[in-house]
């Protein structure tokens, strides 16, 4: 290697000046700074995860053409490898050509690939849509999986720009539609969808965002400040109330949208994500309002809730004013025991960082941890807080892409389109961004959507489905992460709700703080996340232990947990905990 | 100017720069510029571009107040509260820097220096939106929740209104925008601050502009109602039914207008074209 470098430098020296000024101009036109293995890898068409969205677009600007569409990671199979589902758009006035059409073998509805990962070792998806019976076709936007009648498979909830459909896992590789029967049916523009235990008796509930009250009839003219017709914003629309459905058991819901409280505060609902932000043991709701204020419904632990996002500070921006909320993802990032917030927003928006002081109190830390400017000229939708290289720290991925016309694409056929990014958390004290560096998965400029976040081959990092507007679905498998050691933790309930949706977990660290987690699918934008829970280790793990909080209130602990697996911790197999024994895990129980 | 005033910021950026290199010592080209890209979120270039605005002209208080917010949104604290500071010294009324070093001390976690200037920036404008919310989340801090609340809801009551300030060269920039939808925005800026005549004139003056926009007469029944003005609205009101029937907005609107003209067999009419549109858009989903 050294002889050849000496070679072309000498040749350089020989040919001059012009080849030189080539050879900076050559480097020049490369990305900068990719390292030889990129952090991700774009891997869809190569493990058959063959997708393409279709918005339906016919030039009249419905505003739902240009907000879907999301994606699930699930194992729906349970053969331990997670699965994809993606949703799909479809035309929304029939009678008129649409501008971009789908591939003559195209399939409409929505789409179920199973990873054959397990048994063959090779990551290879299989279209199985028909056989498992999910194909619904209509204005797909999200997606929620959550195992509702505590059966040990994870059900389906499709939300649409038109009536919804809950789909039943009948644990044979086969789903069910049950959606009239469960009574889970919202004929309204609905968006993301949670699976949320609120009232803690065990099973799962459902939480749907609506959006606002757009119909094709009602259909408004907008434009660009530049006069060129456009999307509308959501303030030409009434927004539309979100809702919540209590599971009742033997698979019926009941709304309890009014007397729950949910209904008494609503705007155009994009994004959800469930925690316990105030730390008093029950899970509270967060929802990302579109031009509006975000709501944060705090659970009274009576069946009710209460909207407290402004006193909360989780509502607006610094400034006092309300931004376009679209994505939000929770999760503890400064590692000291409370779930922060992050909201990803529309363009000269920028996302907004909430972090919360552990009582519920939010500040808006987005410019004292460097995400202002970065998130400043992106329209951020799916979003998740996960430790892409297993460090420890909750680093951060927005899948980005515009909502009207972008003045420096006129002319573009489709001018929305934005590169998704990539921050690292810099040991909770601030986010660098590693798009630049992170490989041509992340060049890639889309209109991105819908992210799921998972360990798709089991290698132990997390990876990356993201659903693009008008285009491919793209799989970006994480590269660098399994350089580091990681624990997964497979949650299984028996009091409490079969996967443990809710639970708070910890990984407890040989003189280190606890690092907390919380199962859930929920989060990002119209799409549902792998529930395992994931911890990155670092370099030496000193694992001594694991905890779980299971949202019905127990605490146990388990010690035998090896680093660098993913284990199942089934309920009331572990020892009790208590908070002091944080120190001394192995003294518990005795 | 005018890609400014059509938020094609970054051509502007590179019209101002190139403006800027062939006149140097012009001190609007640097500021435009400044302020171009804090649009575009570049607050440390901005801030270095407003800085030198300022030397070229230091008593203009809309730039050095510019150059305050950029540092402010940039995390430079240290200098933008010395900018805030000199500010005050030359004009102590100006509510906008006593917002500035509350919003200063609130990021530095000191909600008691905090709400002592944000209370001073409302003394001076009692109106201020975003001054109110930032004072709530400072009571809020120092264990105020009922003074918090209070602050919060003058918010909601305020929430876009500011403090004006004289800047004839951002004027002179807003004024080349002839579109209608800026005449729109500028209708809803100014009933956002109660000024409703001031608001329905930039409405008419977007419709002079194109006829067509559903938006403008749809708050227009709105805003002529709120002044007692039925003809118009009425006016109106027939203007969106003909572009649109089937829009439920307008009825709406319409049909809480004439009940507070005490006009009850012509609102009860409207509500009922009200509930047709919610049938069909029912049996619409249903059939679906």
């Amino acid at each position: 290697m050294k002889i050849k470098r000496q070679q072309a430098i000498t040749e350089r020296q020989k040919a001059g000046v012009w080849v030189l000024s080539f050879s900076i101009l050559a480097v020049s036109l490369l990305p900068v700074g990719f390292s030889q293995t990129p952090l991700f890898r774009e891997a869809a068409f190569e493990t058959g995860l063959s997708f393409h969205h279709f918005t339906g677009a016919t030039g009249d600007f419905f505003m739902p053409e240009i907000m879907g569409a999301g994606a699930a990671l699930l194992d729906y199979d349970n053969d331990g490898d997670l699965d994809v589902y993606l949703i799909q758009g479809a035309a929304l006035d029939e009678k008129k050509k649409p501008l971009f059409p789908p591939a003559k073998d195209t399939k409409p509805g929505n789409r179920l690939f199973r990873n054959e990962l397990i048994p063959t070792s090779k990551l290879r998806f299989t279209d199985v849509t028909e056989q498992a019976g999910v194909g619904h076709v209509g204005n797909g936007m999200g997606v929620a999986a959550g195992d509702y009648d505590n059966d040990g498979d994870l059900d389906l909830y499709g939300a649409n720009f038109g009536p919804n459909v809950l789909y039943r896992n009948n644990g044979n590789g086969t789903f069910t539609g049950v959606t009239t029967e469960a009574g889970v049916d919202d004929p309204r523009w609905s968006t993301s969808a949670a699976f949320v235990d609120y009232d803690r008796d065990g099973d799962l509930d459902l939480f749907v965002c609506n959006y606002i009250n757009f119909t094709l009839r009602g259909n408004k003219r907008c434009f660009a400040p530049t006069g060129e017709p456009d999307y509308c914003s959501p303030a030409s629309y009434r927004p539309a109330p979100d809702r919540l459905f209590r599971n009742e058991g033997a698979g019926k819901f009941v709304d309890v949208t009014q007397s729950s409280g949910i209904g008494s505060a609503f705007g155009p609902g994009l994004g959800v994500t469930c925690a316990d932000f105030n730390n008093d043991g029950w899970i509270d709701i967060y929802v990302a309002n579109d031009g509006a204020a975000n709501l944060l419904w705090i659970n009274k632990g009576d069946g009710t809730f209460e909207e407290m996002g402004l006193i909360a500070g989780a509502s607006y921006g610094a400034d006092g004013a309300a931004r376009a909320g679209m994505g939000v993802t929770a999760g503890d990032f400064d590692n000291d025991g409370a779930e922060d917030i992050l909201v990803t927003n529309l363009t000269r928006e920028g996302s907004t960082l909430y972090r919360n002081n552990g009582r519920g109190e939010f500040h808006d830390a987005t410019q004292e941890f460097d995400l202002a400017r970065p998130s400043f000229l992106s329209t951020g939708f799916g979003v998740g807080w996960f430790d892409y290289d297993n460090d420890g720290w909750l680093d951060l991925f927005a899948a980005n892409g515009a909502v009207t016309l972008l003045p420096a694409l006129r002319g573009a056929p489709y001018p929305f389109h934005q590169r998704n990014q990539l921050f690292h958390n810099e040991g909770g004290k601030g986010f660098h961004e590693t798009s630049a560096t992170a490989g041509p998965a992340l060049q890639l400029s889309e209109v991105s959507r819908g992210a799921a976040f998972g360990d798709i081959d089991n290698d132990g990092d997390i990876d990356i489905v993201v659903a693009n507007n008008n285009g491919r679905a793209r799989l970006l498998l994480n590269e660098t992460g399994s350089r580091s050691h990681w624990l997964g933790v497979r949650l299984e309930g028996v009091k409490d709700n079969r996967f443990g949706v809710g639970a708070r977990v910890a990984a407890l660290r040989k003189g280190q703080k606890p690092l907390w987690r919380r199962a859930s699918a929920d989060g990002s934008y119209l799409s549902a996340n792998d529930v395992r829970v994931h911890f990155g280790l670092g370099r030496e793990p000193g694992l001594e232990g694991v905890v779980v909080q299971w949202p019905s209130g127990d605490k146990e602990v388990w010690t035998n947990v090896r680093a660098d697996s993913t284990v199942t911790l089934r309920q009331k197999s572990g020892k009790p905990w208590t908070a002091v024994s944080a120190s001394n895990p192995k003294s518990e129980g005795k | 100017m005018v890609l400014q005033t059509y938020e094609d910021y970054e051509l502007a950026v590179t019209c101002y720069t190139m403006a800027h290199n062939l006149a140097p010592n012009e001190f609007r080209w640097l500021y435009l510029l400044g302020v171009s890209q804090m649009a575009l979120g570049k607050q440390r270039e901005a801030a270095r571009t407003l800085r030198d605005a300022v030397r070229l002209k230091p008593e203009d208080a809309p730039a050095r107040l510019k150059l305050a917010d950029a540092l402010l949104a940039a995390g430079e604290l240290t200098e933008s509260r010395a900018l805030y500071e000199t500010l005050l010294a030359r004009q102590g009324d100006l509510s906008q820097a006593h917002y500035g070093l509350g919003r200063i001390n609130a990021a530095q976690r000191n909600p008691s220096a905090a709400v002592e200037y944000l209370r001073k920036a409302l003394e001076l404008f009692p109106q201020y939106g975003a001054a109110h919310y930032a004072l709530a989340l400072a009571l809020r801090d120092l264990g105020d929740a009922a003074k918090a609340s209070e602050h919060l809801a003058l918010h909601q009551k305020f929430k876009t209104v500011r403090p004006p300030l004289a800047d004839p060269i951002l004027r002179e920039v807003a004024n080349l925008n002839q579109g209608a939808t800026e005449r729109i925005r500028r209708g809803i800026e100014l009933e956002a601050a109660g000024r409703l005549e001031e608001s329905i004139a930039e409405h008419e003056r977007a419709l002079e502009i194109n006829p067509h926009l559903t938006q403008a007469h749809i708050n227009l029944i709105q805003l002529y109602g709120r002044s007692n003005n039925a003809a118009r609205a009425e006016e109106h009101y027939r203007a969106v039914v003909a572009l649109d029937p089937n829009l439920a907005e307008s009825h709406y609107n319409f049909g809480v207008m004439l009940a507070g003209q005490h006009r009850q067999t012509e609102a009860l009419k409207q509500t009922e074209l009200l509930a047709q549109i919610e049938r069909d858009l029912k049996s619409l989903e249903e059939s679906k």
